[in-house]
């Protein structure tokens, strides 16, 4: 699992970058919308990948590392993601405006 | 009680720009609130200082959670002196903007956007962890685009993209950094990454880590050759929020490189943060100024200016001692001041002539010997003569760069000062001497809100040059405090014993 979220940011860093330098303005928007989401998937993997482990405690249960995903990874990429909504929105705008005069 | 303090520097910027918005077409009262918003914060702030001056550290646990785990506001000697001097730029941004700005910024939410910029820096100095750090960097990036979206012309749009591209790139570069440094150590929180880091036996816990920060925040604080986006972006704003970004923008960045570079990160840890600033800030020093020798436009010999004392700043990290850090502190209250009014000093003469290129406008010491001096004091303040704050920002520098036995550097710090004063000297010549162009029929006489804003800067540049000793001994305490953050740590984490 680790191996393919590493390749996977690999490949999103990869296409990105040659994306980011292709030269139109459509080229850098999505060039920054990959590099974002390999940044998203780097601090996901950073809490560690375990599967059906779910971020919440039971009453009577003692929280044990093994069966708890960290919620902070979570959190963090959730706001990662809606910053970088508001700001791809923000720049297709700045896109469109620039075709007017 | 003090903690409240932080609370309103955070929280009048905020209401201040939701009060402000529904009156996009009643400019006058959206600028009185916005004014007004300004003067709070900057009323908390320097109330900050009161308390942070004796080396005293105030935190706050957001939502009762206790750090690491919650999030921490955190105001110390450092945080406070970059609070007050960005606040009284943004003050007089705003009311340069109020009386210089053409409606059409207003009817777009000039003064929001502004209060937001504000925002986001109070809140980038105030944060206590890595991940709130880059939030607040966001916060004020947005507001910045927004603002330079505003520019008009499809060479200003051009500029402005390219403004956007590459911070872009910046923030993407600190939040992977952020997202590795917390699978790593498994914590954001500064002091307890101080602690972490301290403790860490091998280099890789730091250093992919650290050298995408140095990444991040080079291009934010526009380190050679991460720089090229600034001169090409900044000339094209008009003049009060052109000083708004060389004042503060910039300076975030160095702050951001101060704190992490300077506290988080400690001596002993492997990346070689120091040997490759140390050589990156002579080349921006040196580059800066060569680039804007190069340039026939005040606007853009200024923007070129900026780079060059960035460097500077940059420098006083690198050789990290104790004075020299001090003296960063120091220049970089100094060089916020001093770098606003240049480009407001660069406003008035444009209202006054028309233009600032330095092949057309000539001999406005005779035409206006007022604009002539608020324009001498910053520049020459700028190149290090004394009694100007500049002058005792260089010799610090060049003292902590001899005691460390820096050659090299201090050869460069005063090679670097005469190249400024040829550069400041160069636009005295052109713009100030000579025979006075044919100006307008009656030449519009520079309204008396934007005098004062400039004059009442320029003032506080001699204060700060003659009456140096008060704003040392705080810098001399942040930079204390960035060496031993032991009250640091102690007001951040609860159960923290050394």
């Amino acid at each position: 699992m680790e191996t393919l979220i590493a390749l996977t940011i690999g490949l999103l860093t990869a296409t990105g970058i040659y994306r980011l330098l292709g030269g139109t303005k459509i080229d850098v928007v999505i060039g920054i919308i990959l590099l974002s989401q390999a940044a998203n998937l780097t601090i996901l993997a950073s809490g560690g990948l375990k599967h059906g482990a779910p971020a919440l405690l039971k009453d009577g249960v003692t929280p044990d590392s093994a069966t708890l995903a960290d919620p902070l990874p979570q959190a963090l990429v959730l706001t990662a993601i809606v910053i970088g909504f508001a700001i791809l929105a923000f720049m297709i705008s700045l896109v469109t405006r620039s075709s007017e005069p | 009680m003090a903690e409240h303090s932080i609370l309103i520097a955070l929280f009048a910027p905020l209401v201040g720009a939701i009060a402000a918005l529904p009156f996009r077409m009643r400019p006058q009262l959206a600028a009185t609130i916005a004014i007004a918003a300004a003067a709070v914060a900057l009323g908390a702030s320097l109330s900050l200082i009161k308390f942070t001056a004796t080396g005293e550290v105030l935190a706050i646990h957001v939502g009762g959670w206790s750090a690491p785990f919650g999030i921490v506001l955190v105001a110390d000697a450092f945080s406070a002196l970059m609070l007050v001097v960005c606040q009284l730029v943004v003050l007089a941004a705003l009311i340069f903007g109020t009386f210089s700005l053409p409606a059409r910024y207003h009817r777009r939410h000039l003064f929001p956007l502004i209060l937001t910029l504000s925002l986001g820096t109070n809140g980038a100095f105030l944060t206590g962890d890595l991940f709130n750090l880059y939030v607040w960097f966001e916060v004020l990036l947005l507001s910045s685009f927004a603002l330079m979206a505003m520019l008009r012309g499809a060479e200003s749009r051009n500029a402005a993209w390219r403004y956007v591209v590459i911070n872009l790139v910046s923030s993407i570069l600190f939040l992977t950094a952020a997202g590795l440094i917390y699978g790593k150590t498994g914590t954001l929180n500064f002091a307890e990454l101080h602690l972490r880091f301290a403790a860490a036996e091998s280099s890789f816990l730091i250093d992919s880590s650290a050298a995408l920060l140095f990444g991040a925040f080079g291009i934010k604080a526009a380190l050679i050759p991460l720089a090229f986006w600034l001169p090409s972006a900044y000339p094209k704003l008009p003049p009060a929020l052109s000083a708004l970004f060389a004042g503060i923008l910039t300076k975030v960045g160095l702050y951001a490189f101060y704190r992490f570079f300077g506290m988080v990160l400690t001596e002993g840890n492997s990346f070689p943060h120091r040997e490759i600033l140390f050589w990156v800030a002579l080349v921006t020093m040196l580059g800066g100024v060569l680039g804007a020798v190069a340039q026939g436009d005040m606007r853009r010999i200024l923007s070129f200016h900026i780079i060059s004392q960035v460097g500077y700043m940059a420098l006083a990290l690198a050789i990290f001692t104790p004075l020299s850090l001090a003296a960063g502190i120091f220049y970089l209250a100094h060089h916020i001041i001093v770098k606003a009014n240049l480009f407001l000093a660069t406003g008035l003469v444009e209202k006054h002539a028309g233009s600032s290129d330095l092949a057309k406008v000539h001999g406005v010491l005779h035409s206006a010997p007022a604009i002539a001096i608020l324009f001498a004091v910053p520049a020459l303040s700028l190149a290090g003569l004394p009694p100007l704050s500049g002058f005792f920002a260089k010799f610090a520098l060049l003292r902590a760069a001899l005691t460390g036995g820096e050659w090299l550097a201090a050869t460069m710090i005063v090679l670097v000062g005469l190249l400024t004063i040829f550069s400041m000297l160069k636009i005295w010549r052109n713009i100030f001497w000579g025979t006075p162009t044919a100006l307008a029929e009656t030449p519009p006489r520079p309204r008396a809100p934007l005098l004062a804003t400039s004059s009442v800067l320029a003032l506080l540049t001699i204060a700060i040059g003659i009456g140096c000793s008060p704003v040392l001994s705080l810098a001399t305490q942040a930079a204390q405090g960035l060496l031993e953050p032991t009250a640091y740590l102690k007001a951040v984490l609860p159960d923290y014993a050394p």
